[in-house]
């Protein structure tokens, strides 16, 4: 008796944890009375419990959102970079797209132009273009050093562009069809006509062409073709100026006058072909030979 | 301890329940949620001594074993030890120390947690002992420390408001 009064505490542990074990086994599966007091207990903490979850619910969705505002922030602005980078790779595809266009029809050109002519084709690239609007007048990145030589002719693919007017040792100053001092030797391309005359520039800042014709009576039309006529030495026959888009007369009736429209847009030019003589010791005619652009009728 | 001490810890055990049960699952963190009512054990018992860490450990215990309407005596059996071993092994420390209930209640997490596994294999009710939960159990053990560490004030502030001077647990 002694023994259980000294160990009293010892013993009533050991009981209480009998009888857990006990409950423990014998609540192992759901039982009525069990499941009674647990629902007095829901009962009871479930107002509560639901007050919390929702507020934490709420402090957790608020925490998760604002997570999400900056991921997005943050996506946002990846996102507009990747375009802002996208659009200048679509642009600079597109750049090389036209620039590969331009450089196989200069290809096609060259490959023509070797075959039937005293010429041969050299590629430049125009680098600069007159500063003022009354000239017009460009920049290639071709010069002496690579044979260029004042007169040259200067063509792309659709057609006559000029001729250079001065060069440098690396680079060569063209003069466009459409400037005041230049003028070339034309004839209209009709199976009836091949009429004759000079197409000057008419400079400005809305640059045009215009054919002054030798006979005041030439067979010329709207839509009529007009090509070099070669008799100046400097321009290769048949080259494309433009087409006739107006025919007018003189004051006094006694010229004939056509607009043409050029052949080629010079004020897009990217590449350009310059005709350098295929013998290099038979230099083309300079600039200013003693009529306008160097050619005159023979 | 004071009659509105008993109230007090009452009312906060039933608070720990609703919130262990309405958002602590909201609040985990790798897999391991905090265990708010093992909490209150542990500061009770540190706080006062090992017979209120006892008997709140039963309380609680009780409450949570109730509200999962199952294996009546699991968590009695769990935090009742818990609450006897923490205010027994903890009598005579300064008890005012913060770094004494952090380190208990890591302690008696991994404690806790450890004999729950034990009992649950016992009664052949799951597979929880594989070494693959150690690291969960650990993160719990810290994730509680650390609410300790931001209780611990408070405890005290309720342990002098309704301190043993006034009343002491019969036995």
């Amino acid at each position: 008796m002694t023994f259980l009064y000294r160990y009293r505490h010892i013993l009533a542990g050991l009981v209480i944890i009998a009888l857990l074990l006990a409950a423990i086994v014998y609540t192992s599966s759901e039982t009525p009375a069990v499941q009674r007091v647990r629902s007095w207990v829901l009962q009871v903490v479930w107002p509560v419990q639901d007050l919390f979850h929702r507020v934490v619910a709420v402090g957790g969705d608020s925490i998760e959102f604002i997570r999400e505002v900056g991921q997005y922030r943050l996506e946002n602005e990846r996102l507009r970079e990747e375009i802002e980078r996208l659009k200048t790779l679509e642009v600079q595809a597109e750049e090389l797209r036209q620039e590969n266009q331009r450089l196989e029809r200069l290809l096609e050109f060259k490959s023509r132009l070797a075959s039937d002519s005293p010429f041969q084709g050299q590629a430049a690239n125009v680098i600069g273009r007159n500063p003022d609007t009354w000239f017009a007048r460009v920049q290639v990145d071709k010069g002496s050093r690579d044979g260029v030589r004042p007169g040259t002719p200067v063509v792309t693919a659709s057609g006559l562009v000029g001729r250079v007017s001065m060069t440098e040792p690396f680079t060569s100053t063209v003069l466009l069809l459409t400037d005041p001092d230049s003028g070339v030797g034309a004839e209209v391309q009709r199976q009836t006509s091949r009429a004759g005359g000079v197409v000057r520039g008419l400079g400005g800042p809305e640059p045009g062409l215009v054919m002054q014709f030798y006979d005041r009576d030439a067979d010329v039309l709207v839509g009529d073709r007009v090509v070099t006529s070669g008799y100046g030495g400097i321009f290769p026959r048949g080259l494309p100026i433009g087409l006739v888009t107006e025919v007018t007369t003189g004051e006094f009736g006694l010229v004939k006058r056509a607009v043409i429209q050029p052949a080629v847009e010079l004020d897009r030019l990217h590449e350009v072909i310059l005709l350098l003589p295929d013998e290099m010791d038979a230099p083309p005619g300079g600039a200013g030979d003693g009529t306008a652009g160097g050619e005159a009728r023979p | 301890m004071t009659r509105g001490g008993i109230i007090g810890l009452v009312i906060t055990g039933w608070l720990a329940l609703a919130f262990q049960a309405g958002a602590a699952h909201m609040l985990a963190v790798g897999g391991a949620k905090p265990d708010f009512l093992l909490v209150l054990v542990v500061l009770a018992a540190v706080v006062f001594d090992w017979r209120v860490g006892l008997v709140y450990g039963i309380f609680l215990g009780l409450l949570q074993d109730l509200w999962i309407g199952q294996y009546i005596g699991l968590h009695v059996l769990s935090k009742g030890a818990t609450g006897f071993v923490v205010g027994y092994v903890t009598q005579g420390i300064y008890d005012e120390s913060l770094p004494v209930p952090v380190l208990f209640t890591f302690i008696a997490t991994v404690a806790s947690e450890t004999l729950l596994v034990l009992l649950l294999e016992f009664m052949g009710a799951g597979r929880y002992f594989v070494p693959a939960n150690l690291p969960v159990g650990l993160r719990a053990a810290v994730y509680n420390a650390l609410i300790t560490l931001l209780l611990f004030r408070k405890a005290l502030a309720f342990r002098r408001a309704f301190g043993r001077e006034h009343w002491e647990v019969p036995w």
